[in-house]
């Protein structure tokens, strides 16, 4: 079986080579602007909880997560499915004259073509192991404070066990 | 005796309003209209989420009190706030029934 950080690593990295994606998602930093597409790692002592993570991620900003492995005799070569989260959280709209909001992110994301690649991120073989994706969800949710955010939800069935 | 809801209003409100002169803090709101920057009293106010903080971090998300009726203009969702050394956009200014506001800040 795959590691899901890797997983997670090649879902940032192809996201980052969408260049509309990337431009959405680009702020200024200390350093200059940098793009806010990032995973997130499971790693009590240098990472946050999750909920907190999700909770303090700035506008905009995507937050790429492994939230999860299904294990089952899915074909005759699948045996395992990832589940890898994807939270979006759109930047401010004020005063821009074309926005993007969380239909075009999401749009953006299934259809645009990666940098990196010739077909969209659905089409993508992200990892030599994975399948292409199965169909992608996209869900709406609160945060703590009301406010809209998305969960999206990539599931990858891996080829064979490696 | 029967509770005053009127009286009860007003006596939170003086409360309120005190504690905003008592103890100010600054901030700088920036309207949308892009009519220039406006200087702001506010007290913080606790999150929904505690957060860790290390040095040099700014908070992400931030709660300010105010006293709405005196800013103009009205802060809306979509303004910016510099806070604390950091800009943060409004993503809501709910007011309550005492005269006051809270302007939802989450950093940009």
């Amino acid at each position: 079986m795959l590691n899901p950080g890797t997983i997670t690593d090649a879902v940032v990295a192809t996201l980052q080579a969408i260049p509309a994606l990337a431009s959405a998602m680009t702020a200024d930093g200390p350093d200059g602007p940098i793009v806010r597409i990032a995973a997130y790692h499971y790693l009590l002592g240098q990472e946050l909880r999750l909920a907190e993570t999700i909770y303090k991620m700035p506008a905009p900003s995507i937050l790429v997560v492994w939230e999860g492995t299904q294990g089952g005799n899915f074909s005759g070569y699948a045996i395992w499915k990832h589940r890898i989260a994807v939270y979006l959280r759109m930047g401010n709209a004020a005063g821009i004259v074309e926005p993007v909001g969380y239909e075009d992110l999401w749009w953006t994301i299934c259809n645009a073509v990666p940098s990196t690649s010739t077909v969209n991120i659905r089409y993508t073989n992200i990892l030599p192991e994975l399948d292409i994706m199965d169909n992608p969800s996209i869900a709406h949710l609160l945060d703590e404070d009301q406010i809209d955010i998305f969960r999206g939800e990539f599931v990858f069935p891996e080829i064979g066990d490696n | 005796m029967a509770p005053n809801p009127t009286l009860w209003a007003a006596l939170t409100q003086n409360v309120m309003m005190a504690a905003l002169n008592a103890f100010p803090v600054a901030a700088v709101l920036i309207p949308q209209t892009g009519s220039g920057p406006v200087p702001i009293s506010c007290i913080e106010m606790e999150d929904a989420t505690a957060e860790n903080l290390y040095p040099g971090v700014q908070r992400s998300v931030v709660k300010l009190f105010v006293n709405i009726a005196i800013i103009t203009p009205a802060p809306q969702a979509g303004d910016t706030v510099t806070y604390n050394g950091a800009n943060y956009v409004v993503t809501g200014a709910p007011v309550d029934i005492y005269g006051g506001a809270v302007l939802k800040l989450r950093i940009t």
